[in-house]
């Protein structure tokens, strides 16, 4: 109780380092889900909704890789990236782009993933309907996003929950750097090792208020999707 | 009867190697309304769709003196939009289309759903589901309408709204009509001939009365007998 009081007027004091990890974490997160989403959901929609060659391995694959282990995406990212990695010139290790680019190796899969299932369920019906009255390709494609815009507004906040919470592939290619690369999961990680649980605590408080926002967000936008 | 409207020859569609329909022969003609009967499961639907396009034959072909946009096809389950009731018949006329809501107007009111006309789509009961998609399909200037069971979640005011709507549509424009039924009394109603279907073949053919009345093989009289006694 006593840590939970401390991390409170922590948070609402003047600390520049808690301010500058909040930014990091948002910054990162958002950027990668983005990116994630760009890629991951069209990809997704044509892959629920058409049939063609290989269809069925390039599921195996996706959902495989929806299953990739953090660590070992950020283990990937870090050979990539290293000083002797086939980029290693772009000089992007202990970046926060290379933890970006770790998140989205980890996102797109997922989001391809689901966003896969969610419209192979609804795909069949809608398009031997709008093919039916000659509707062209690209406006049924529109169609069908537009149809399963509440459970695509699903996979984004879930894509952005999973890239908040990440700490295995951030920290491998992120390094945890002090006002540069530290995160709310990796300062939590280390705040706990240190046994300096009011800054734990502190970051914890706030990665559950972010949580609640977003999934009110989230909410609130299904609702007025719906309507 | 005209020219032919399709010619199945060797017309085969498997799934996973269980052959669903086989149709050695057939020749549909123009200017004759054809109902397809059978059991669930018997093929109806999967010719309605070789003939649409939907899906591709496994083997043998179709000719078709029709081109594709001079087909519609409504499916079983058709797809309730959740846009307004008005905007899904809109939505369905071509881009550059003159009228739109007037053009959809009409054809919501021939269907009788003109009442229904700022409701959402996705939230109207079946029948009236049905009824929209029919409408939907009746903006058009098609030459052939290929329907899969049109009535089969209607009422019986909706049923006569539906076929009342599809009489009126093939005088405008001289369409020709396949569809399938369960409900007899419908084929007798609307189609000039009427083609049986047991296990993916088409067991028996012929003019509606005759057919409906006096069947000739023993699995459409094992099925027609239900139906006569009732």
């Amino acid at each position: 109780m006593e840590h939970f009081i401390d991390a409170l007027s922590l948070l609402f004091g003047e600390n520049s380092e808690l301010r500058r990890i909040i930014l990091v974490t948002l910054q990162m997160s958002l950027t990668s889900t983005s990116i994630s989403v760009l890629i991951g959901m069209p990809l997704g929609v044509l892959i629920g909704s058409r049939r063609f060659p290989g269809k069925r391995h390039i599921i195996r694959i996706t959902q495989t890789l929806m299953g990739l282990p953090p660590v070992v995406a950020g283990l990937i990212v870090f050979l990539i990236l290293s000083r002797s990695g086939p980029l290693g010139s772009l000089k992007l290790l202990y970046t926060v782009s290379a933890m970006v680019i770790a998140q989205v190796v980890l996102l797109t899969p997922i989001v391809c993933g689901l966003t896969t299932s969610l419209v192979a369920v609804r795909a069949p019906q809608l398009l031997e309907t709008t093919r039916g009255f000659g509707m062209s390709r690209r406006r049924e494609l529109w169609l069908l996003l537009f149809e399963s815009r509440i459970q695509l507004i699903s996979v984004m906040m879930m894509a952005f929950g999973r890239a908040i919470a990440e700490v295995g592939a951030v920290q491998i290619v992120g390094g945890n750097i002090q006002f540069k690369t530290r995160v709310m999961t990796t300062a939590i990680m280390l705040e706990t090792n240190k046994g300096n649980f009011q800054y734990a605590v502190a970051l914890g408080v706030v990665l559950l208020l972010i949580s609640l926002i977003v999934n009110s967000l989230a909410q609130r936008m299904q609702e007025d999707a719906d309507d | 009867m005209t020219e032919p409207l399709f010619v199945l020859r060797d017309l085969q569609k498997s799934y996973r190697g269980r052959v669903v329909l086989d149709i050695p022969q057939l020749t549909l003609y123009s200017g004759q309304s054809y109902a397809l009967i059978g059991a669930n499961g018997s093929g109806k639907s999967t010719l309605l769709r070789l003939l649409a396009g939907m899906i591709a034959p496994t083997a043998g072909s179709i000719e078709s003196c029709y081109p594709p946009q001079d087909i519609a096809y409504l499916p079983q389950k058709p797809y309730a939009f959740s846009f307004s009731v008005l905007r899904n018949l809109t939505m369905a006329l071509p881009a550059g289309a003159a009228d739109k809501q007037t053009t959809a107007l009409a054809a919501l009111k021939e269907v009788g759903l003109d009442s229904l006309q700022a409701a959402r789509g996705d939230r109207l009961s079946g029948g009236e589901s049905q009824r929209l998609s029919v409408a939907r399909l009746l903006m058009g200037k098609q030459r052939l309408l290929l329907l899969d069971e049109p009535t089969s979640a209607t009422d019986i005011a909706g049923n006569e709204l539906i076929e009342s709507a599809l009489k009126n549509y093939r005088r405008r424009h001289h369409c020709d009509l396949i569809f399938a039924t369960h409900a007899l009394s419908q084929a007798a109603r609307m189609a000039d001939q009427v083609l049986f279907f047991a296990g993916g073949r088409i067991v028996e053919q012929g003019e509606t009365a005759r057919l409906l009345h006096h069947p000739q093989s023993a699995e459409c009289q094992a099925f027609l007998r239900f139906w006569q006694n009732s």
